[in-house]
């Protein structure tokens, strides 16, 4: 059948409760029988899009529209420290012309919350609440601006997930000699 | 769950009340061979207004009916359910009248003398509908085919769109906008002449009211549904 529309979810695995969140309006009913509330996800899909076809290292998802009780209850779970290192999945769902889902629900993108500031900012005469979710997974460390850390093992596992069945990248092999050697800028008195 | 309050469409009648679907896709821009493709990632909601809600100089109900309307909504988050006069779209179906006027079972009024109304359409929802389904069948008596209607199960209003098939016994499988917002049992008599969109205000200024020195104002109010509602009411946070 062919696939007419997605649906873009999201899925967080928090201590006392799983939320599930849709890009979209209404509730959402899948084949487990598990509802997925509409919310708005207002920032940080366009690093999911550009990673469809690969595995996004890091994400920073904004959302709105999330009820308050799972809000209440998000807040709740930070102040009690267990929200950083949930498990957070974004996932794709294709639909067919009639919006019901085809096949299973797509992982996407896997990786544990990292941090979650809260923010009200002032929009015209609005008042915007958003929960910015933090999340990285195991490649995070290869974007860090100052001190970004390449290693062999690492490059071969994204390789990996990125050109699944080709030969791992080599690139990052000889990675290990260099890490004691020392760089002295040169003396020219 | 909430008393929800229907917006009082006999006082304050408006000259228009487009209600539109507002579906969601996504696009990559226009490539320079000029062509934009883009894929739908939500069915979508209802967006509209009440244009031009008249006000009667004699009538000074009016104006009391509007302010206890605006306290009781009280911004963007007071839900009110609005009825979208319908009745037109029967019209060329071939009913003529609406609303027809029943005694109780053994022909008596009310005490009053008045009668119960009644929908003059008999359209039944003919098998469960589920959360997110957008093609439901209906069942309709009487009258040839249920295209491009609204009707309305506990202030979710649907618009059909084709029949996919009629199937025996008035039946018909019809696609709806948009996607079942609650669920509908099985044999869930519909509301089809005014039928009600739960909404939000689209602004918190959208009841903002000058009533002048004439007294007849021509306000306008911008609606958007409350899908929230429906988030919640699904995961019975409600």
């Amino acid at each position: 059948m062919a696939i007419k529309s997605l649906r873009i979810m999201a899925r967080f695995f928090f201590p006392d409760r799983t939320i599930r969140l849709w890009d979209g309006a209404g509730p959402y009913l899948d084949a487990d029988g598990e509802i997925w509330s509409g919310a708005m996800i207002n920032d940080g899909l366009d690093q999911i899009e550009s990673a469809l076809n690969g595995e996004a290292v890091t994400l920073t998802l904004s959302i709105s529209g999330v009820s308050t009780l799972a809000a209440d209850m998000a807040f709740e779970d930070l102040e009690a420290g267990n929200v950083i290192g949930s498990k957070v999945q974004i996932l794709i769902q294709p639909c067919d012309a009639w919006d019901q889902p085809v096949g299973p629900a797509e992982v996407k993108f896997t990786g544990t919350i990292d941090n979650m500031p809260m923010d009200d900012s002032v929009v015209e005469d609005q008042v915007v609440s958003t929960i910015t979710l933090e999340i990285t997974n195991r490649f995070d460390l290869r974007t860090l601006v100052s001190g970004a850390v390449l290693s062999d093992i690492d490059q071969k596992a994204r390789s990996e997930a990125l050109n699944p069945g080709a030969d791992p990248d080599r690139f990052a092999e000889r990675v290990n000699k260099l890490a004691d050697h020392h760089i002295v800028w040169p003396r020219y008195t | 769950m909430d008393e929800i309050i229907t917006w009082p469409a006999r006082t304050l009648t408006p000259q228009s009340s487009p209600f539109d679907l507002r579906p969601f896709s996504r696009s990559g821009g226009r490539t320079l061979g000029g062509v934009s493709r883009s894929v739908r990632t939500d069915r979508g909601y209802w967006s509209g207004s009440y244009n031009n809600i008249v006000f009667r100089r004699s009538d000074f109900d009016q104006q009391r009916t509007w302010n206890a309307l605006s306290v009781a909504l009280a911004g963007m988050t007071g839900l009110i359910a609005v009825p979208v006069c319908s009745t037109a779209l029967w019209a060329g179906l071939g009913v003529s009248r609406f609303g027809v006027m029943v005694p109780h079972g053994d022909g008596t009024p009310h005490s009053d003398g008045s009668l119960y109304r009644q929908n003059s359409i008999d359209l039944v929802m003919s098998s469960a509908a589920q959360i997110g389904q957008t093609v439901v069948t209906l069942r309709l008596l009487d009258l040839p085919t249920p295209t491009g209607i609204r009707f309305s199960y506990r202030h979710g209003m649907y618009q059909t769109g084709r029949v996919l098939a009629e199937l025996s016994g008035g039946r018909f499988q019809v696609e709806v906008f948009p996607a079942i917002r609650a669920p509908i049992p099985a044999g869930a008599p519909l509301e089809t002449e005014f039928p009600t969109v739960l909404c939000h205000l689209a602004s918190d200024g959208e009841m903002d009211i000058d009533m002048g020195l004439t007294r007849t104002p021509r306000p306008s109010v911008r609606f958007v549904e409350a899908v929230d509602y429906w988030n919640d009411l699904a995961l019975g946070l409600l």
